[in-house]
């Protein structure tokens, strides 16, 4: 199937200076004084006016799950935990792969940033996780939808680097499969990605999905990343 | 005003984040009547301060990077009124860098601002750096302490390494570690002498490391 774009929506400025002052270690908004807010709120705007966000996803019918690895037309996803979710679902028949980034332009103006102003470097990186974060969910939200309209119940997004996901494998698989560098992303051998504010996921498509995440398979309950649902 | 009010005023400048009234108190003629130790070390008292805020958990990061903002604005004026002025240093030099194969250093810039600020010779190396270019900035700049950064778990083997080389060629270096890949258990099982959680305990940690025998 070919490769195409998401719909990506900026959020609400309001819930975006809640969210950067959460990320910030501020548990409620109040509790940031007028120096700091005024600081944020500044720091969001640059980041908003510097924006460049590009977005992709790519489908493909689901092969086979065998010794580990989860087998899709193109894409190979070698995860023990993510093939435990998968044999535990119902008839699975698709992968969706997406990638969202907000563009090069950020990671220079946060780099130019640190040079004078290492608050507003540190606010704006705040912000550019945030939003990163905001438009991941966004793209989960609209392959789930996706995938509903072919009947199917999706999974959680899973992330190289996530789990047992060898983050370099991973990142040079969905690179692979997606052709990320049409949007602008690289992958480094350590499997970083540039621009830093980028994220890339599988998620599954079954005919039922008792548990959508491999967390349930999973013994490290003290784990801070554990989805269950 | 009173020479005493000034250097008061420019305490209380970085203390509150104020930039501007650094600034303003820089900018007093009466200035000209004090030496440039007096002025910086009403700056670092500000800084002080400030850090002793943070550990007391009534400053955020943010409101403490705010407070280094300020009394950067302050050094940078101190050096262009006067371009003879130089900072009274800690003996003990820093190189800090960031592992190869990962180049997100907001963190690691932030720890080398907090120790520049806190005195310590800071010798910024970069990101992507490899084992020789860590050997050549600890020689090149006869560093106490080699700081490297990591955010990225991918790297710690590239990380675990370097320690290994530079216990082996610097011996007497120590070595200080920080990031979001690691934690106290990990940095101790890869060989470093310490590790910096974050802005707040990194300067205790340095001190802790550097009595090391």
């Amino acid at each position: 199937m070919a490769t195409k774009p998401i719909k990506l929506m900026l959020p609400d400025f309001s819930d975006l200076a809640t969210h950067v002052l959460h990320l910030a270690g501020y548990r409620t908004p109040e509790r940031a004084g007028k120096s700091i807010r005024k600081e944020m709120e500044t720091s969001v705007e640059k980041v908003l006016a510097c924006l460049k966000p590009e977005s992709i996803y790519k489908t493909t019918d689901f092969e086979k799950c065998e010794n580990g690895i989860v087998k899709g037309s193109g894409l190979h996803i070698q995860s023990d935990n993510l093939s435990s979710l998968v044999s535990s679902l119902n008839n699975p028949e698709s992968i969706a792969c997406f990638a969202v980034t907000l563009g090069q332009d950020l990671d220079d103006r946060i780099r130019e940033a640190q040079d004078h102003a290492m608050t507003q470097a540190f606010f704006m990186d705040a912000a550019g996780s945030a939003i990163a974060e905001i438009f991941a969910s966004q793209a989960e939200s609209q392959l789930q939808t996706l995938l509903a309209r072919k009947n199917l119940t999706a999974t959680r997004r899973f992330s190289p680097g996530y789990c047992d996901w060898d983050l370099r494998y991973g990142q040079d698989a969905i690179q692979q499969f997606i052709d990320l560098q049409r949007i602008g992303i690289r992958n480094y051998p350590s499997g970083m990605m540039i621009p830093e504010k980028t994220v890339t996921a599988v998620m599954l498509g079954a005919r039922g999905a008792e548990f959508k995440t491999p967390c349930p398979f999973c013994d490290r309950i003290e784990c801070p990343h554990r989805r269950i649902g | 005003m009173r020479i005493e009010d000034i250097l008061l005023k420019i305490e209380k400048g970085v203390l509150e984040k104020n930039p501007e009234s650094v600034q303003s108190a820089l900018s007093l003629p009466e200035i000209n009547e004090l030496q440039a130790d007096d002025l910086f070390q009403a700056l670092a008292k500000g800084l002080e301060t400030a850090r002793r805020n943070l550990a007391a958990d009534r400053f955020s990061i943010p409101e403490f990077l705010l407070a280094i903002d300020a009394f950067k604005t302050g050094v940078r004026l101190l050096n262009e009124m006067l371009p003879d002025f130089s900072r009274k240093k800690r003996e003990s030099r820093i190189v800090i860098g960031v592992v190869e194969g990962d180049v997100h250093d907001l963190g690691k810039n932030i720890i080398a601002s907090v120790l520049d600020a806190s005195g310590y010779n800071v010798f910024d190396l970069g990101k992507e750096i490899t084992c020789d270019m860590f050997l050549a900035g600890i020689k090149k700049h006869d560093a106490s302490i080699a700081a490297l950064s990591l955010m990225m778990s991918t790297s710690l083997e590239n990380m675990k390494k370097i320690i290994q080389r530079i216990q082996r060629d610097c011996p007497g270096v120590k070595t200080l570690v920080g990031g979001a890949a690691l934690n106290q258990q990990i940095a101790m099982a890869i060989g470093s002498d310490g590790y910096a959680e974050s802005a707040l305990t990194v300067m205790e940690e340095a001190e802790r490391i550097l009595q090391q025998s």
